[in-house]
């Protein structure tokens, strides 16, 4: 796991992840950028913001829920913190395990975490202005997919 | 003297850190978000979905607090 205020390379991650672990028979990745939002104008940049050690801590804690909840060899969890520019990578996740669904499933999972529950504060900056940025109500949705039924 | 941070669209109306002397009376964090709320005009910390942060856990509105803490204040986490 890796929290940077550097740029982050999802292709060179994947890259290296696979060297990791080349006995995997499936490897799924995600990659989160800054999206240009043209209803407020034009997006300039986001501004990222963490709380540590709560921001590793929970992500640490979600990477073991799936673990625990899926037969995976490996996970990677990369989020960029600070100031970004539109196409640059917000998050790169990716999950290794014997068959794909694990691997789509866990990946899935930490997605939904990090945009639900991470101790992250998003604030979009535009040409006119600028907006922090809540869950939506989909995002939350999403993420009760995961709750425990039992 | 208490650190008290205010994280994420609070830091635009009370910080991002203010370093503050809490009266005898703040003795909880309800009691810090209410004295807070007549330090910090248009403070939004009365809003159920701001959560504290006492020493670096998530803590209730009944947890105590002292002068020598680190209180953070949040709004809703992640989005995007």
């Amino acid at each position: 796991m890796m929290i940077t205020d550097e740029p982050l390379l999802p292709n060179a991650l994947l890259e290296q992840f696979g060297d990791a672990n080349p006995h995997s028979g499936a490897v799924v990745s995600f990659s989160g950028n800054v999206r240009v939002d043209k209803d407020n104008g034009n997006t300039c940049a986001l501004i990222l913001e963490a709380y540590e050690p709560l921001t590793t801590n929970g992500i640490a804690d979600a990477i073991n829920t799936a673990r625990s909840r899926w037969q995976l060899d490996d996970i990677m969890v990369c989020h960029r913190i600070g100031k970004m520019a539109p196409s640059e990578t917000i998050v790169f996740v990716a999950a290794a395990a014997k068959h794909r669904r694990d691997a789509f499933a866990a990946t899935d999972f930490l997605m939904d975490y990090l945009k639900t529950d991470a101790f992250f504060w998003k604030k979009e900056v535009y040409e006119n202005g600028e907006k922090w940025i809540e869950p939506r109500a989909q995002d939350y949705s999403d993420a009760k997919r995961w709750d425990k039924k039992s | 003297m208490a650190t008290v941070e205010f994280l994420g669209k609070l830091s635009d109306s009370c910080g991002p850190v203010q370093d503050l002397t809490l009266p005898q009376t703040v003795a909880t964090v309800a009691a810090l978000r209410d004295w807070l709320n007549t330090q910090f005009e248009g403070a939004p910390l009365a809003s159920v979905t701001v959560r504290a942060i006492v020493n670096g856990k998530v803590a209730a509105d009944t947890q105590t607090i002292k002068n020598e803490d680190t209180i953070a204040f949040f709004p809703p986490v992640g989005g995007g």
